[in-house]
């Protein structure tokens, strides 16, 4: 991506704001920079290194719990319980990722998979700790020296630096020999061998990183819901998460807020239309609405939204002459 | 005399009941072009994957410049200088040419994930010198023009080539080549024969197992035939040619069917 075309789209978002005055699609917008966070972080992990997690919910849920509980019990301040959100966070992913980034392909997905569930029982169960399913209320806004971050407009600008930031994190990384020896284990995990690549040092780090901007995500969520409760790091959510990172395109770090963006923003439409559409809507018409819309672009554009539009932008581009 | 540079010693492999290698005992000096011939079947590319650890020795001992090997992964091993290329291809075709060369600096790059995700001074200069490294090696191969396309859009015999600029990349003191001709045409093997006697001229110690006659025959210094996973004749290539058990086992086969 060029230089401009970032810029361009700093400006873009900065601007937003100003022609975006509905609070509740001020908030839509938010939770468009935290999902493109995680989003960010599995799309390093599943197209770049080609392992598979059905389990980031699980590290998403553990930074926001790590806010929570530090902010809320400890009266820790908000940003020294991110940071530390995100070392634990990173550190549980590293641990369990040890035995377990051995397994391939479906073996690794369902172990991702028993860990998200796992973990979400743990939010449940451990109810001194976590406040069970009711969860732990009160979590107040985030703050960084003293300014705090108290209404919505100021968490969009907080919550879409971030992503931008953990997107250009994201980008250097994925340049680099680091990001070469990940998709070097994608592309033949025996080959990064007998070149001197250790693959499952690689695989452990991009897990624990990936995890990290989970945990960053997950700490933002609970600053600005305020209320942090498990029903949001269900395995739904980790299933939502892989959705966002294919309809955006695994193969570039750039299909990543594309893909929280349209699936946050489709979800939110579907809920608003589907009832003007059909008196009767339920939320399941709003399922079968969503499975259709997702069905049509990964038929029309298998590699995802990114390269599917640049694709079509080409063709349109040579046709005009 | 110097020891080995590579010293295999008693090698034994099995895989379910099927014995692969039985007992080989070999040496390679260094400087030497090696080759391994045998039927298929004779345990040549199981011996190429114990030396690289990709499988663990049943019985026997791996030495390289004077080191044992067992216990050490195959990264650990490619880092202490072992290479290899592989008769099925295993070109990362998710990646540029250069790209792919570029995975073989990875040896002589120290940059972490910190490093990189900030892209530190000192991670943007060894960028730079990394991309330098594998250029040139691309170039020694014919292969410089052609390092901003897709890996998978080379033509079979340009993959093959590509395989042995990653491992060049490495700056290897051992390079395992295994069946580099396989589906090359006269011409790309003629070269192929030259670029391996160039990498010789650089010091680079080359380990060969290849089923055509006149590349072997041609540029190597020595052969080790195998048969059933053990060493049936080991000399100069007039030599093993002369052999009456070679001839028997495995040549004679190959003039009968000529």
């Amino acid at each position: 991506m060029k230089a401009w075309a970032f810029v361009g789209g700093v400006v873009v978002l900065a601007l937003i704001p100003v022609f975006v005055r509905t609070p509740s699609y001020l908030d839509v917008l938010i939770y468009v920079g935290i999902y493109s966070i995680v989003t960010t972080g599995l799309c390093l992990l599943t197209g770049y290194a080609g392992q598979i997690s059905l389990g980031q919910a699980a590290f998403y849920g553990l930074g926001a719990y790590a806010s929570a509980i530090l902010t809320v019990s400890y009266g820790v301040p908000s940003s020294i319980a991110l940071i530390a959100g995100i070392i634990l966070t990173a550190a549980i992913a590293y641990g369990f990722g040890i035995p377990i980034l051995k397994l391939k392909g479906h073996y690794l997905a369902m172990a991702t998979l028993a860990f998200g569930i796992i973990t979400y029982l743990a939010f449940v169960e451990f109810k001194d700790l976590t406040g069970g399913p009711s969860g732990i209320p009160g979590v107040p806004p985030f703050s960084l020296f003293g300014f705090r971050f108290d209404s919505d407009l100021k968490r969009y600008y907080l919550t879409t630096g971030a992503a931008l930031l953990t997107l250009l994190v994201a980008r250097n990384v994925v340049n680099s020999r680091i990001g070469r020896a990940l998709r070097s284990i994608h592309g033949s995990e025996v080959a990064a061998e007998t070149l001197g690549v250790d693959t499952a040092r690689h695989k452990l780090q991009v897990f624990a990183l990936s995890a990290a901007m989970a945990s960053l995500a997950g700490s933002l969520y609970a600053h600005h819901l305020g209320l942090v409760s498990p029903a949001a790091f269900t395995f739904v959510a980790s299933v939502e998460f892989v959705v966002m990172a294919a309809i955006g395109g695994l193969a570039s770090v750039w299909g990543a807020p594309f893909g929280a963006a349209a699936i946050t923003i489709l979800t939110e439409a579907i809920r608003r239309v589907m009832p003007r559409l059909l008196s009767y809507a339920s939320g399941e018409h709003e399922v079968i609405a969503y499975g259709i819309i997702l069905v049509a672009i990964m038929i029309f554009m298998p590699e995802g939204l990114v390269s599917g539009l640049r694709a079509s932008f080409w063709r349109r581009r040579q046709a005009g002459g | 005399m110097a020891p080995a540079l590579l010293s295999a010693r008693g090698l034994a492999k099995t895989f379910g009941g099927v014995v692969a290698v039985a007992d080989v005992t070999f040496d390679v000096p260094a400087g030497e072009i090696r080759a391994i011939i045998g039927p298929n079947g004779a345990g040549k590319t199981t011996i190429f994957n114990l030396i690289t650890g990709i499988f663990p020795l049943d019985r026997g001992e791996i030495r390289f410049k004077e080191q044992g090997l067992s216990g050490l992964s195959t990264w650990q091993r490619a880092r202490l200088g072992i290479a290899r290329t592989f008769q099925n291809l295993q070109i990362f075709t998710n990646m540029t040419v250069l790209e792919n060369a570029m995975v073989g600096r990875h040896r002589q790059s120290r940059a972490g994930l910190l490093a990189a995700a900030f892209r530190t001074p000192g991670s943007r200069r060894e960028e730079a010198k990394i991309r330098e490294g594998a250029l040139a090696c691309l170039e020694l191969v014919g292969l410089a023009e052609r390092s901003q396309d897709p890996a998978g859009s080379l033509p079979f015999g340009q993959q093959r080539l590509l395989e042995i600029a990653r491992c060049l990349a490495t700056e290897p003191t051992l390079l395992l080549l295994d069946e580099p001709a396989a589906g090359l045409n006269l011409a790309e093997t003629d070269a192929l024969g030259q670029l391996i006697l160039s990498l010789r001229r650089r010091g680079i110690t080359i380990l060969l197992v290849e089923h055509l006659m006149d590349l072997v025959m041609g540029i190597s210094d020595s052969v080790l035939v195998l048969n059933y996973g053990q060493v049936l004749a080991h000399g100069s290539p007039e030599a093993v040619q002369n052999n009456p058990a070679v001839i028997e086992a495995y040549l004679g086969v190959e003039v009968a069917d000529a």
